[in-house]
């Protein structure tokens, strides 16, 4: 064993996990030159004292390396990854999977109906049909009688604009971009975290109730 | 045959572009995401934008063409709620969008009880819905 080793670590900022008992291999990507060591760094346990069942739990970079030195104390750590962390700890799947349905049929009706209310709610608000009406005769001189080949075109062209903007002809791919909703989601998870580590420093409570 | 072209070229452009616009607004506010982030399930997130994409389509054909499509009170019932949950979002994402709670809870030095301060707003909202519609205030 050389003088001083170097212990490299790198854990997301958002770790997901279904056992209370964490293992450091669980939640950090760890590379060491001295294989013996980091084998056993990986099975060192995660403090979880402050765990009590799922949710979502703050930790600090210095929570984590106490328990790296007290197995090795000349070990030198390099952290190449986030200084403070989410552990979510997600309930086991059983019986989880009904209700988890019955959430994804009901947020499909409600994104149903909100869209259906915004397109309605522009198109009503723009007046459009008398709008058409106008144009129609504009063009061809001959009045509308409301279902025309504008109607027609126009809903066309709603269907296949957000057919595009969803990116829907990529899903074939093997590795599509990501579409605009999962960009979104993206960032909203990224907002939660942020707030859940800024929040932590203003109370001295460890944990956070599940949202759910 | 050329206006008809023009009629055609004009319909298409317009609907391609405001289905652009009104569907990122809607998932630019951030309504769909977040309950989508309250109830786990990001993994379905696929089969949200296929129901966005069917209720544009629908809501744009309900209001451009005139017909009658009998599906009866409870439709419009179920329809109704359902609208009535994203509208709430929706508003309450435009205000957050404007910064209303930080500027207000600074001035006022508010720090504690915001979850009555949005209950009394979603009270408030009720009413002055329940007014709009049942006082003909609209």
């Amino acid at each position: 064993m050389g003088a001083t080793d170097t212990l490299y670590l790198k854990i997301d900022k958002n770790v997901k996990v279904t056992d209370e008992k964490v293992s450091l291999g669980d939640i950090a990507q760890i590379f060491c030159e001295n294989k013996p060591i980091e084998n056993k760094v990986k099975t060192l346990r995660l403090p979880t004292v402050w765990v009590h069942g799922p949710g979502r739990y703050v930790y600090s970079i210095l929570d984590v390396f106490p328990v790296i030195l007290q197995e090795y104390p000349k070990l030198e750590i390099s952290n190449l990854g986030e200084t403070d962390f989410i552990l979510t700890l997600e309930a086991t799947p059983s019986g989880f999977q009904a209700w988890s349905r019955i959430k994804t049929a009901l947020l499909c009706f409600l994104s149903f109906f909100g869209a259906a209310i915004s397109i309605m709610a522009f198109n009503t608000d723009v007046g459009l049909t008398d709008l058409f009406g106008r144009l129609y005769e504009m063009f061809t001189g001959r009045p509308s009688n409301g279902f025309t080949l504008l109607e027609i075109s126009y809903s066309i062209g709603v269907g296949l604009g957000i057919l595009i903007f969803f990116h829907h002809f990529a899903r074939k791919k093997s590795k599509p971009d990501p579409t605009p909703l999962q960009v979104q989601m993206r960032v909203y998870e990224e907002d939660v975290d942020k707030t859940l580590i800024e929040n932590e420093g203003r109370n001295p409570q460890k944990t956070t109730p599940a949202d759910d | 045959m050329m206006g008809q072209i023009l009629v055609v070229i004009t319909g298409f452009s317009g609907g391609f572009l405001v289905a652009g616009g009104v569907v990122s607004v809607m998932v630019g506010l951030g309504i769909i995401t977040r309950f989508i982030g309250i109830s786990h399930t990001a993994r379905q997130i696929l089969w949200y934008e296929d129901a966005i994409l069917l209720g544009a389509v629908a809501g744009n054909v309900a209001t451009v063409f005139d017909f009658r499509l009998a599906l009866g009170a409870w439709f419009l019932a179920i329809g109704g709620a359902f609208i009535g949950i994203f509208v709430g979002g929706w508003v309450m994402a435009l205000a957050e969008v404007l910064d209303i709670f930080p500027v207000y809870s600074r001035r006022l030095g508010i720090k504690r009880g915001a979850r009555w301060f949005v209950a009394a707003l979603a009270v408030g909202k009720i009413a002055g819905s329940l007014l709009y519609f049942f006082r003909g205030l609209g």
